[in-house]
């Protein structure tokens, strides 16, 4: 009881203390602090009268041992639970963080036998693949308004990490702290030998479009001699493709396949057999080696990329081979790729602690540009607000892009991005599925366009049981 | 003393003590894996993804055999019986291409380790460094097979193939179709030979010596007693090998499962076994669980098919065998009735 | 007796030709297993991007960074090698234990006496050799949780006395060398049936003993699958080596290649140094323990 009503006083005091910390703590952004807090007001003013009242609308039970986190791994949770924990005033005891350590994919087999075993939980990490599996069900996430959040406090966020967050009753049960726009990296120097391109914007009217990147495909691969791929693998290009169509897969039960299909499949034949792209695959060690040769000439790199994951690695590392001769535009079309969500279960017992993490790194704009700042590498958070000042001041710099920022490209991108409401829980595996008949189409296994889609539906019927495949 | 204990032989039955030796096992057994195995049972016959509480009686087995359904699977049991019966073929294919090689270098070297007349230098040496590869966790070989042999000009292999200039283009070893078996078959021949090796050396040095001796005195050939003693008594113990080789290899998951590009899984390499893990935990949002528990049952009464052929085969001999003894015990238990402690040890 | 002596010269002579000749064969062999392993402990000593970038047979001077990053780096917090191999080694320690001497005892149970269930006892525990492990996994799974003996060490270990294909083995062993008289002669000597079993029997049994134990030792050390499955909540000090190992391999944010083969490296030594002392006294162990008359 006592320890219930220390928590309460915590979280009662917690707006303050953070906004406090922030500006005793750090010089770098304690200028920042002052000239966000006019704009904080501004967007979260409805939502910000009292917070003694916040936290009598958490409807979950709190003042349970521990708050057990669940994720995949420790690349995010540890850095945030780093700057958290103190700012909140607990300590680490009070948390149990269970990381599964496995790949993002792996995740939701994992979560699954844990829940099994009923042990404690009240939040866990999913990722947009598959959020929808747990969002859509009842026993696994609750509201977010049972934690006292309505739409109105998440009025920053980009407007399609909203869209997964919801369930298919519009429903919030989800919200992610980072967004995870999409762009396109490419290689400065060959631009400039191969090309004649000087600059991002001039590359990016040599790439607006997919027939535009077709060309410049072309382009690129005479003047090498057919030695350099504009881009190096067909997932990339999927990655962003994908968030072209207009149609959900998934209508009345039964998968849609349409002309959408067919365009990106000739797009793929098209690139693959003229060599415009590389057969690499994501995620194999050939994948990165391939930045630091002149084989290609780009990559499809989302803002969690441009470090270790993708861009850092495919230089070579800080002083790599081919490090700082990389430069970035938004490429063909505005796309997101990844990014995890944080959903509540509704078993959790200590919502408030839980309430007020997720307002941290959510709502707070002045905690969330703490952490856009502070975490190591940065974090492209998920508030349009935040960023737009980050970026307007200019304080972000990557040597692997010559001292580009990367932040101020995919951020108009990011504001663009437009799910349209096509989400299903299927996307995951039926993108996945369409992927790898585009590619054994392309490695001449499948005759032509026709059996490709053929062999994309038995894919899909054989993987996704709960749909229908005519 | 000796009397009274002979007495107690004749009277007492020993037949409990049978039962007492092998309790602990099945009392184990019983408490901890009966359950999860009728589970499995129970799973095959219910239905996929959301319909995980319907009963769909044998349509599972009726699509996985032969594409068919009454529930109205449509698509799906075409689909999934034509990925079954690939991965069914994947596995006899990887196996065998595995399991022959390995069988005949483990059963030479074994032979070749325990013949006291060969003089190889450093025997102990060899005999320690091939079951190395053994200790090595799947994880971290794949890992390392895979870096070696990216399918890449920047693949380590391919890479000094072709500045030897024996190849022009690099080689598909992950993802060409009898490349990757070819690997599989490799890297599983490269992880187990040692461990059968040593399995089948413990059989030929459990053997008689006294055999090997006479016939050495009789001037035997190595081939001669390799044939004629070696083999012929060795059977126990091939047959083992035989048969957990081949659950082994029915059942072969770690390495087909982490041997992939990426994240695409090549579907000349997956194996039942991946099959089953890949419906049961891997399909979102929903896993099939009646697929995946359908396909380890008819891969549970294949195993028990293929098992229950390797134990007719020998069971023939065997008994023959046994009959022998059997009579050759009859013998020695009536010399000993007629003189006490005729009995060696 | 001149020709006799020319026929064992062209004999020995044969022998040694062949001796030499596997002498070459087994340096090959030598080659092919040690090759990959050396390759993947140069790495370890390699920077990042030169791992990527092509194999190489000369160690570089990396190591110590690797290790730093390993040890340093909050991306590899979780691996703590120290516990790791403690974890392990409790593990399957005393799975070996359990799983050898309890499979020796069945064996030598359905081998040494004639009771009315031993044929179907030794089919049956034929038949369970072949169930796959990959679905029963989930009951076992649902069932542990139920015993509330997720994360516990219990559901790792105890199971592991019923190892049908141990059985197998010490029973097809049993078979081939152990002579029956042996144990109606202890009986003459009033040795008790259970004595008879541990000193005329196990003594007996090395060889099959020893074979078993390394196998069991090392399937169990290398374990993944099953500790992943019932360490529900991933308790720190709870976590074997090939967890640890694999929470780097497989999370696709860690791409230092470097420190990823040094760890790979560090969980591999331990057991390759066990093996290198102990192998003299397995190797040995299965040469000893032939029947002698």
């Amino acid at each position: 009881m006592n320890k219930l009503k220390r928590t309460l006083a915590l979280v009662a005091t917690l707006a303050i203390s953070a906004t406090a910390f922030v500006g005793c703590g750090d010089d770098s952004s304690s200028s920042t602090t002052s000239s966000s807090t006019p704009a904080e007001s501004s967007a979260t003013e409805e939502s910000t009268p009292a917070e003694g009242e916040e936290t009598a609308e958490i409807k979950l039970p709190s003042g349970g041992d521990k708050m057990t986190i669940l994720a995949w791994n420790a690349n995010d949770v540890d850095p945030m639970l780093k700057m958290w924990l103190p700012d909140a005033g607990y300590t680490e005891d009070q948390i149990n963080f269970v990381n599964f350590n496995v790949g993002g994919g792996e995740a939701a087999a994992q979560y699954d036998q844990y829940f099994l075993g009923g042990e404690d939980v009240d939040v866990f990490m999913v990722e947009a693949d598959w959020a929808l599996k747990y969002i859509n069900d009842d026993a696994a996430t609750a509201p977010m308004s049972d934690l006292g959040f309505t739409e109105a406090y998440f009025a920053g966020q980009y407007p399609y990490t909203m869209e997964i967050g919801k369930d298919s009753n519009g429903v919030i049960k989800g919200v992610s702290w980072q967004a995870a726009p999409g762009a396109w990296c490419y290689r400065s120097d060959l631009a400039d030998s191969y090309l004649g391109v000087k600059s991002p914007e001039e590359m990016q009217a040599k790439v607006a479009d997919w027939d535009k990147f077709q060309a410049t495909a072309k382009e690129v691969s005479e003047a090498s001699g057919g030695k350099t791929a504009l881009t190096t693998t067909l997932g990339g290009i999927w990655q962003a493709f994908a968030a072209n169509r207009s149609t959900p897969w998934v209508q009345d039960g039964a998968l849609a396949v349409d002309d959408f299909c067919n365009t990106f499949i000739d797009l793929a034949k098209n690139m693959r057999d003229n060599g415009y792209v590389t057969d690499l695959n994501q995620w194999t060690d050939d994948w990165y080696a391939a930045g630091q040769t002149d084989n290609t000439m780009g990559y499809f790199v989302s803002t969690w990329g441009f470090g270790d994951s993708i861009l850092l690695t495919a230089a070579g590392g800080d002083g790599g081979a081919t490090f700082g001769k990389w430069a970035v535009t938004e490429g063909p079309t505005p796309y997101f790729w990844g990014g995890t969500w944080m959903c509540v279960s509704p078993k959790t017992d200590n919502a408030d602690m839980v309430a007020n993490f997720i307002k941290y790194f959510t709502v707070d704009e002045a905690s969330m540009e703490k952490y856009a700042l502070g975490k190591d590498g940065g974090e492209y958070v998920n508030n349009m607000n935040v960023m737009q000042k980050i970026v307007d001041e200019g304080s972000n710099s990557n040597a692997n892009l010559g001292g580009q920022d990367q932040f101020a490209v995919v951020h108009e991108n990011a504001k663009a991005i437009d799910l349209k409401g096509l989400i299903t829980p299927y996307d995951a595996s039926i993108k996945t599925a369409f992927l790898d008949a585009v590619n054994a189409y392309c490695a001449g296994e499948t005759a032509d366009a026709a059996a490709c889609i053929e062999d994309f539906k038995d894919r899909v019927a054989e993987s996704v049981t709960d749909i229908t495949v005519e | 003393m000796a009397s009274a204990a002979q007495r107690n032989i004749r009277s007492i039955s020993y037949a409990k003590y049978g039962y007492f030796f092998i309790l602990p096992f099945f009392l184990v057994y019983c408490f901890f894996q009966v359950w999860p195995l009728i589970n499995t049972f129970i799973l095959s016959f219910y239905g996929n993804g959301q319909k995980v509480e319907d009963f769909i009686g044998l349509d599972n087995f009726r699509a996985l055999l032969f594409g068919t359904s009454t529930t109205g699977m449509g698509r799906t049991a075409k689909a999934i019986h034509e990925t079954f019966i690939q991965t069914l073929g994947n596995t006899f294919i990887v196996w065998i291409g595995n399991f022959i090689p390995q069988i005949c270098l483990s059963l030479a070297l074994a032979v070749w380790f325990t013949d006291s007349k060969l003089k190889i230098k450093g025997k102990g040496f060899f005999k320690i460094v091939m079951y190395m590869p053994n200790i090595i966790t799947a994880a971290s070989v794949a890992a390392l097979y895979l870096s070696l042999f990216a399918e890449s000009e920047y693949g380590s292999v391919n890479n000094l193939l072709m500045s030897a200039g024996i190849i022009d283009s690099p080689i598909k070893f992950v993802t060409g179709c009898w490349q990757s078996r070819g690997m599989i078959m490799f890297i599983q021949c490269w992880m187990w030979f040692g461990n059968t090796m040593i399995m089948l050396m413990s059989g030929i040095m459990g053997l008689n010596p006294s055999l090997f001796e006479a016939a050495n005195i009789d001037g035997a050939s190595s081939g001669q007693v390799f044939r004629k003693i070696t083999l012929p008594l060795l059977r126990p113990i091939m047959l083992y090998t035989l048969v957990t080789s081949m659950i082994g290899g029915l059942q072969m998951y770690d390495i087909p499962y982490l041997y992939k590009k990426g994240t695409q899984r090549n579907e000349y390499t997956r194996t039942v076994a991946v099959f089953i893990y890949e419906h049961f935990r891997e399909k979102m949002p929903n896993p099939n669980y009646g697929f995946s528990a359908a396909a380890s049952v008819i891969l549970f009464f294949i195993t028990i098919i293929l098992g229950s052929f390797a134990f007719a085969m020998n069971r023939d001999k065997d008994e023959a065998m046994k009959k022998k003894e059997r009579k050759a015990y009859a013998k020695a238990l009536k010399a000993k009735q007629k003189g006490l402690g005729g009995m060696e040890i | 007796m001149s020709s006799a002596n020319g026929a064992k010269d062209n004999y020995t002579a044969k022998l040694r030709i062949k001796s030499i000749i596997l002498f070459v064969v087994m340096i090959l062999l030598t080659i092919i297993c040690l090759l990959p392993i050396y390759i993947l402990i140069i790495n370890a000593t390699r920077a990042s991007a030169d791992v990527t970038s092509g194999v190489s047979l000369i160690p570089g001077n990396y190591l110590a960074k690797n290790f730093d990053t390993l040890f340093n780096h909050p991306m590899f917090v979780n691996f703590k090698p120290l516990i790791g191999f403690r974890n392990s080694a409790i593990i399957a320690g005393s799975a070996t234990v359990l799983s050898v001497f309890f499979s020796a005892l069945t064996a030598y149970g359905l081998v040494v006496y004639d009771f009315k269930l031993r044929g179907p006892a030794y089919t049956f525990i034929l038949a369970v050799m072949m169930v796959p492990m990959q679905v029963t996994s989930v009951g076992f799974l649902q069932f542990m949780l139920k015993l509330n003996l997720g994360d516990s060490y219990i559901p790792l270990i105890v199971p592991t006395v019923a190892a049908p294909a141990i059985v197998f083995f010490m029973r097809q062993y049993l078979k081939s060398s152990f002579p029956l008289d042996i144990v109606e002669a202890a009986r003459i000597d009033g040795c008790g049936e259970f004595r008879t079993f541990l000193t005329i029997a196990i003594p007996m049994m090395k060889p099959a003993i020893a074979v078993q134990a390394i196998f069991a030792f090392v399937a169990n050390w290398n374990n993944f699958y099953q500790p992943s499955m019932i360490l529900v909540s991933r308790k720190q000090n709870q976590l074997t080596i090939p967890m640890m190992v694999s929470m780097i391999t497989s999370n696709d944010k860690v791409n230092d290649y470097g420190a990823k083969y040094a760890a790979i490296g560090l969980s591999i030594v331990p057991i390759v140094l066990v093996y290198l002392v102990l192998s003299k006294f397995i190797v040995e162990g299965v040469a000893l323990g032939g029947v002698k008359e």
